[in-house]
């Protein structure tokens, strides 16, 4: 990888750690997102019905195929406007640094910790569910369909999150709307995962593929408007 | 023989906003190795000026080149500078070490050479008990030279100091002179932005006003030197009305008026004082000193940006 792209990373990583918000959001949102199903999963009878044991197996799914969207949006909507509001962005545009790899490492620290996040909290309540779930429930959380579906989902949702909130945080000068504006850009994604979940449309590998292959091509589109609209003088006079 | 590239070129360089001009055909060179300030009043576009310089805004008119190289045009060139803007924009949860070992990283500055550059820049800015500190914990004056050693950590060629010494205790403001005293005689050129015109005139080599357009330019002697001088002449007695209008009417001798037990004459240059001591000695005035009140940069700054005599 670029060593200043790592830079980026390596530098927005301490920076989480020692931000309370993006420290307590990165540990809470994973932790409600396990904490909810599981403690659903164990107050439910043993003997659900197999309807309402697709139904709960298709929530649960959704919202891991949703979790990935929670963080990014709140990190990288944080970023750029955070680099404003501290005033380091005029001299870290002063630096070698071109504006595809400040983005890209803005991307990839946004990106990796809530990757690993939904990741993290989707196996720990896989685990969990092993042990005390209906076993009609459990049997179809543990099948392949939901499992690929959780990771191969989550890459290109967390990407969407990421260049949406970016795309925000570049225009925005208030961290609070970015975030709420991003989450909001976010629902169209989140809507499509979930006429996927709740069998609006069936749920088929290629058709899975296909709903993945949209959102990676609104990905890419929103990238490269994302590298296109970065404009180091609007960034720093407003103008431009 | 071949001439040296200068190390800050500007020709014709404009920037408007709109319809606001901020910069209007600016034209000067900075010599490498030189300490150049640039003084303006507010607004006077002296921000706009330095990130047209290193090409983060793009000039609407005029060209701005540093070391041969249109400014901006390669990340190598950015590499051959340093900044440090107005606010120091310091990372404020990271520690002093490592908003210097971030801008480091930036300018491709690693291996064993990075540990010694880091150690370097801090010990420059008198900061190496202070790097395991938070930057956000940081007073003003200590912001202000992390600010300083971050800008000097990818050993510029060029340096843009933007107010450096705001909000410095006096001790450390000379330490800054110091050390730009000390960047000088290494080689490194200092584009100096300041208020402080005592400063300007401590530490540069050549000064260019600026009011949106350049006002002028030269050595702060220069500035001061020439259109008119003042000086103070210390007598016994308090001198009599004839002998100020005597005085008044010597050549090159603008005016005379008493000032304290003395008087205060001012002269077309030097060349008159010694005339103006032989007239008062020989109508008996007992001159005790003959001291010369020099125009100082800011009444020449003053004068130039019309809001002095």
């Amino acid at each position: 990888m670029n060593p200043r792209i790592r830079a980026v990373i390596r530098k927005e990583f301490r920076d989480y750690r020692r931000n309370r918000f993006i420290l307590l959001t990165m540990l809470l949102v994973p932790a409600v997102f396990v904490a909810i199903p599981v403690g659903t999963l164990f107050i439910l009878p043993d003997d659900l019905p197999e309807a309402a044991a697709r139904i709960v197996a298709a929530q649960f799914t959704l919202m891991f195929m949703i979790a990935p969207v929670v963080l990014p949006t709140t990190i990288a909507a944080h970023s750029v406007i955070g680099e404003r509001n501290q005033r380091s962005l005029e001299p870290l545009l002063a630096t070698p640094i071109s504006d595809r790899e400040l983005l890209w490492g803005k991307a990839l620290a946004a990106g990796l910790p809530a990757m690993a996040a939904a990741w993290g909290a989707y196996g720990l309540f896989l685990a969990l569910a092993s042990f005390g779930a209906p076993p009609a429930v459990a049997e179809r959380m543990a099948s392949p369909g939901p499992i690929a579906a959780v990771l191969a989902a989550a890459p290109v949702i967390v990407a969407y999150a990421v260049v949406a909130a970016l795309l925000i945080s570049e225009r925005s000068s208030d961290v609070r709307v970015a975030q709420q504006s991003a989450v909001f850009a976010t629902l169209p994604v989140i809507g499509l995962a979930a006429l996927f979940t709740f069998g609006v449309i069936d749920f088929t590998l290629w058709r899975a593929a296909a709903g993945a292959g949209l959102v990676a091509a609104l990905d890419l589109l929103g990238w490269r408007l994302l590298v296109r609209l970065f404009n180091r003088e609007r960034l720093l006079t407003r103008h431009g | 023989m071949a001439r040296a590239v200068p190390a800050i070129e500007a020709v014709g360089l404009s920037k408007r906003f709109g319809e606001a001009a901020a910069v209007q055909q600016l034209s000067f060179t900075v010599r490498p190795g030189e300490v150049f300030g640039f003084l303006g009043p507010n607004g006077a576009g002296k921000t706009t000026t330095v990130r047209m310089l290193i090409g983060l805004l793009t000039p609407s008119e005029g060209t701005a080149r540093l070391l041969g190289e249109a400014a901006g045009a390669s990340d190598d060139l950015r590499c051959r500078i340093g900044v440090m803007t107005e606010t120091p924009g310091l990372y404020e949860s990271l520690t002093v070490e490592e908003n210097l070992a971030y801008f480091a990283d930036l300018h491709g500055v690693t291996g064993s050479h990075r540990r010694s550059r880091l150690d370097a820049c801090l010990e420059r800015a008198g900061l190496s008990d202070r790097r395991d500190d938070r930057a956000g914990a940081l007073s003003k004056g200590l912001k202000q030279r992390a600010a300083l050693a971050r800008a000097l950590v990818g050993d510029p060629e060029i340096l843009f100091l933007d107010e450096p010494t705001a909000g410095l205790d006096p001790e450390a403001s000379a330490e800054v002179r110091k050390l730009i005293a000390k960047l000088r005689r290494s080689g490194v050129t200092v584009f100096l932005t300041t208020h402080r015109l005592e400063e300007a005139a401590r530490v540069c080599d050549r000064v260019a006003i600026i009011n949106t357009r350049l006002l002028t330019i030269g050595h702060p002697d220069d500035l001061t030197r020439g259109k008119k001088a003042e000086i103070k002449i210390g007598l016994g007695d308090p001198p009599a009305k004839e002998l100020i209008a005597g005085l008044s009417g010597l050549t090159g001798v603008r005016g005379a008026s008493p000032s304290g037990s003395g008087l205060a004459v001012e002269v077309d240059s030097r060349a008159a004082v010694p005339e103006v001591v032989r007239f008062l000695a020989a109508r008996g005035g007992e001159v005790f000193s003959v001291t010369e009140a020099a125009k100082t940069l800011e009444e020449a700054y003053l004068e130039l940006v019309g809001g002095g005599p």
